[in-house]
């Protein structure tokens, strides 16, 4: 074993070599010998930590002690021992499975063994409760709770705590955390970031559930999507599906039918979107009910004229979730989501058209966030730009092909967004008001591209935060009476 | 065999062959904080991964392949990073790592003794680094010695101990 051999792996791995020296380090790894020599070296490197462990607290105490004199030197030492030993403790966070009920395992090195009371756990430990409790505690005094039938694996190093729930449940009652150092908490699916609060997190087949009874917690999920959940909320990580704190709602009061009032909404909604879907000139409609909670691809299609046609749009990265009154179903769109519904010929539509959509904004975080739209060459209903208005574009119409909107969008406010155009005027709809029109004439250009709900196709990363309930395409322009009814049928 | 006993037994392997995947998971990223990240990416990737996992197969291989990708992933996501080693010196890794025999227990040893040796400064230079996680700079302030000589302790003090390791480990094969 030669210093140049030394210094060659430990130029590697301190990120110090120059391109030759990484040149001759991946042909001397082709050596046995050297290669040996290397696995050695990064072996020890990955032993070190522990190896120290007894010199780290002597010096961590040390130095605490040191701190504690300069301060206090005058405060007799058994006070100053006292302190430098919380202040150890509150700085080195280690954990111990201090209460434990029914049958747990450990799993370590890959050695099953049942445990007891007290066990000090190390990083890479696995904790399985079969029919048992048992708690974590760490020394800041955080608790986690493990439910029966919970596997996780304890994580966790200078940069934090952290804890993989690969299925089952937890409570956890976490102590302020370090500036930088929240407790990650990790399932298959889903993150949370927690810095000092109360909740539960359960794992489960295909969905990992949060709930917040204290604080506030940065959940997101594997593609990055992401929402805080705070106090009262909860939220599901599912794959395919975005991430969106909701508020956890008491029990529903049953109430006979007739006095219902979400059950008279709903049945004065469906009353006219059975009697919509007949609509000749109704090219496509989603009425989003056919939507389930888990497990729908398909947003399906309801207009009568075009039944048949491939049309229905097939959702990605969508929440299923509660519209404007309960029964009543949307889907929620974040950073990834859109529905396609596909290229049909049926969506060129020249002469004349309508769209009209329900939607609630989460936020207006993207330039040109999309409603729904034919590719950026066509028609489109969107954001405008930056700002907080609504754009409808009709590519090819003579006069102006844009029109933009003029009030604000709210947010957290559902709305009825009708656009139009019929061959000599381009309008837009706010509920029941007419907005804005403008002249305009000619053929709206038709393309080969997509139709998205919540993005477009030709300009992608545009996609809707929000909520979208309800969605029709018309190949004529309604008119303002029949936009009036259309509010009043779906006014929440 | 159902989908959350083949995890369990996935999870069990996982932690039976950690050393070898976080060695794999460090020879890339070559950033301690990064190879602990890229292993947890690692076992959640595993655990997505369960259906493909073939059980008449050996669970090692595919985890390092499973590793090599997550680790390939985390130094792209850092551009900082300087360039890993080449793919076929990876490649070499992963084989030496498979029939790496399993000696955790006495290397420990070696090593906690080979630590006993150096001097009670030194120990401290080192667990500034290793546990605490300090940066040669940050240990320079607290040593009171420059940055460069430092970084000469600790390199000297890592083949002081390689090389104790080394002839410690040899001793023992050869009892």
């Amino acid at each position: 074993m030669s210093n140049k051999d030394l210094k060659l792996i430990d130029g590697y791995l301190n990120n110090s070599l120059s391109k030759d020296e990484l040149q001759l380090f991946n042909e001397r790894m082709q050596e046995e010998e050297f290669s040996d020599l290397y696995l050695e070296f990064v072996l020890q490197e990955e032993m070190l930590e522990d190896a120290l462990e007894g010199e780290a607290l002597e010096l961590q105490a040390e130095r605490k002690l040191k701190k504690v004199r300069q301060l206090t030197y005058f405060v007799a030492l058994a006070a100053s021992l006292l302190i430098a030993f919380q202040f150890y403790k509150f700085l080195n966070p280690v954990a111990v499975l201090d209460q434990i009920s029914g049958h747990i395992v450990l799993v370590r090195d890959g050695q099953e063994r049942i445990i007891a009371k007290d066990l000090k756990l190390s990083p890479g430990d696995v904790l399985r409760t079969n029919v048992g409790n048992a708690r974590i505690l760490y020394s800041d005094g955080t608790q986690i709770n493990l439910d029966e039938k919970t596997t996780l694996l304890v994580y966790g190093s200078s940069k934090g705590k952290k804890i993989l729930l690969n299925h089952g449940r937890l409570d956890a009652d976490v102590a302020p955390q370090p500036d930088g150092k929240p407790l990650i908490l990790q399932t298959p699916l889903a993150q949370a970031e927690v810095l000092g609060t109360s909740l539960s997190l359960t794992s489960l087949k295909g969905e990992s559930v949060l709930n917040v009874t204290e604080g506030a917690v940065r959940f997101k999920n594997l593609k990055g999507n992401k929402d805080v959940v705070k106090a009262g909320q909860f939220a599901r990580a599912m794959e395919n599906a975005p991430i969106l704190a909701q508020v956890v709602k008491p029990k529903i009061e049953i109430k006979p039918r007739e006095n219902d009032p979400e059950v008279l909404k709903h049945d004065r909604w469906l009353k006219h979107s059975f009697k919509l879907r007949k609509d000749k000139d109704l090219v496509a409609y989603y009425d989003f009910q056919s939507l389930k909670e888990k497990g729908s691809k398909y947003l399906l299609n309801k207009a009568d004229a075009t039944s048949g046609l491939p049309l229905d749009g097939e959702l990605n990265n969508v929440l299923p979730i509660e519209g404007r009154w309960r029964g009543k179903k949307s889907l929620y769109f974040s950073e990834f989501s859109y529905v396609d519904c596909g290229r049909h010929e049926v969506f060129n539509l020249q002469k004349a058209l309508t769209i009209f959509t329900w939607v609630k904004v989460k936020s207006l975080d993207r330039h040109f966030q999309t409603i729904v739209s034919k590719g950026d060459s066509s028609w489109r209903l969107a954001r405008f730009q930056e700002s907080d208005t609504l754009e409808f574009a009709c590519s090819g119409l003579r006069g102006s092909p844009y029109l933009r909107g003029v009030k604000p969008l709210p947010v957290n406010k559902w709305l009825l967004i009708t656009a139009t155009y019929d061959g000599n005027e381009v309008k837009l709809y706010r509920d029941n008001q007419l907005e804005l029109a403008i002249k305009a004439e000619g053929e709206v250009l038709v393309n080969d591209l997509r139709v998205l709900i919540g993005n477009n196709s030709q300009l992608p990363n545009r996609n809707f935060k929000g909520w979208i309930d309800e969605l029709g395409i018309m190949k004529r322009a309604m008119s303002h009476q029949e936009i009036q009814v259309l509010y009043d049928a779906g006014k929440p | 065999m159902k989908k959350r006993d083949v995890n369990n037994r996935l999870m069990m392997l996982f932690t039976q062959h950690r050393k070898r995947l976080w060695a794999l998971a460090y020879s890339v990223t070559r950033d301690y904080h990064l190879a602990e990240d890229t292993l947890q990416e690692t076992s959640i990737a595993i655990l997505n991964a369960s259906e493909k996992f073939d059980e008449s197969r050996p669970f090692l291989p595919w985890a390092l392949g499973i590793t090599r990708n997550q680790s390939l992933k985390t130094v792209r996501k850092h551009a900082k990073q300087a360039k890993p080693m080449s793919s076929e010196t990876l490649t070499i890794l992963q084989d030496k790592l498979i029939n790496y025999v399993e000696d955790g227990e006495e290397r420990f040893k070696a090593l906690k003794d080979c630590l006993s040796e150096l001097s009670s400064e030194n120990r401290r230079v080192m667990a500034m680094k290793y546990f605490d996680k300090k940066s040669a700079d940050e240990i320079s302030s607290e040593i009171k010695r420059s940055e460069t000589a430092t970084f000469s302790l600790l390199q000297r003090l890592r083949f002081t101990l390689a090389k104790c390791v080394k002839a410690k480990m040899g001793r023992l094969a050869h009892e």
